[in-house]
């Protein structure tokens, strides 16, 4: 019972992460791309959270503390570009 | 108070529940129409969904060390995931109107 739980957990979190690289491919515009790969690391450090809980493993949350500030500077630095860039593309 | 099946199974549930989020905030990168609702969805559902799974996985882990270490994760996903999403926002709108002065209706619509 647990275990089909935690199987569904990361089977959810795997067809999150497909969508939100649908939407980076597909995109709409600059900034939707931008917010689409914001998500897709978030779903990412959950991802990786949820395996760190399911197989009791810690060798990887230094890695969530690193990949969390990481996504934070670049999703910034690309707004950032996005902004002084200003119309179309 | 550690371990045991009931416990494991609660955990799992909250981290399911957490992993059920995250999806939805996907789905609403799909199903809304532009930048400032699709950024609505997935800015705020997917900090909720990573807190709880953060929450679920720190009752799996038996070391005080590594749930604090889940707890500074997720202090930092609550500072970090709102700020971010609004340097996004305000991109956009900037990109949007060319200046934050500018009434938005008429080119927001045309979009």
């Amino acid at each position: 019972m647990t275990e089909t739980i935690e199987y569904l957990t990361l089977a959810l979190l795997a067809v999150a992460g497909l969508l939100a690289l649908v939407r980076v491919g597909r995109g709409g515009s600059l900034p939707d791309k931008v917010l689409g790969a914001d998500t897709l690391i978030l779903v990412l450090a959950s991802g990786v959270a949820a395996g760190a809980g399911v197989t009791e493993d810690t060798t990887f949350l230094d890695v969530l503390v690193v990949v969390t500030l990481l996504s934070f500077a670049g999703t910034i630095t690309v707004a950032r570009y996005v902004e002084r860039r200003g119309a179309r593309a | 108070m550690n371990g045991g099946a009931g416990m494991a199974l609660i955990s799992a549930l909250v981290m399911l529940l957490g992993a059920v989020f995250t999806l939805l905030a996907t789905v609403g990168l799909h199903r809304f129409d532009d930048v400032f609702a699709r950024m609505h969805a997935a800015g705020k559902a997917s900090t909720l969904g990573l807190l709880l799974i953060l929450l679920g996985a720190g009752r799996r882990l038996t070391e005080p060390g590594d749930a604090l270490k889940l707890g500074v994760i997720g202090v930092l996903a609550v500072i970090t995931i709102p700020a971010g999403v609004h340097v996004i926002a305000r991109a956009a709108w900037l990109r949007v109107l060319g200046s934050p002065r500018t009434p938005p209706s008429s080119t927001y619509s045309s979009w």
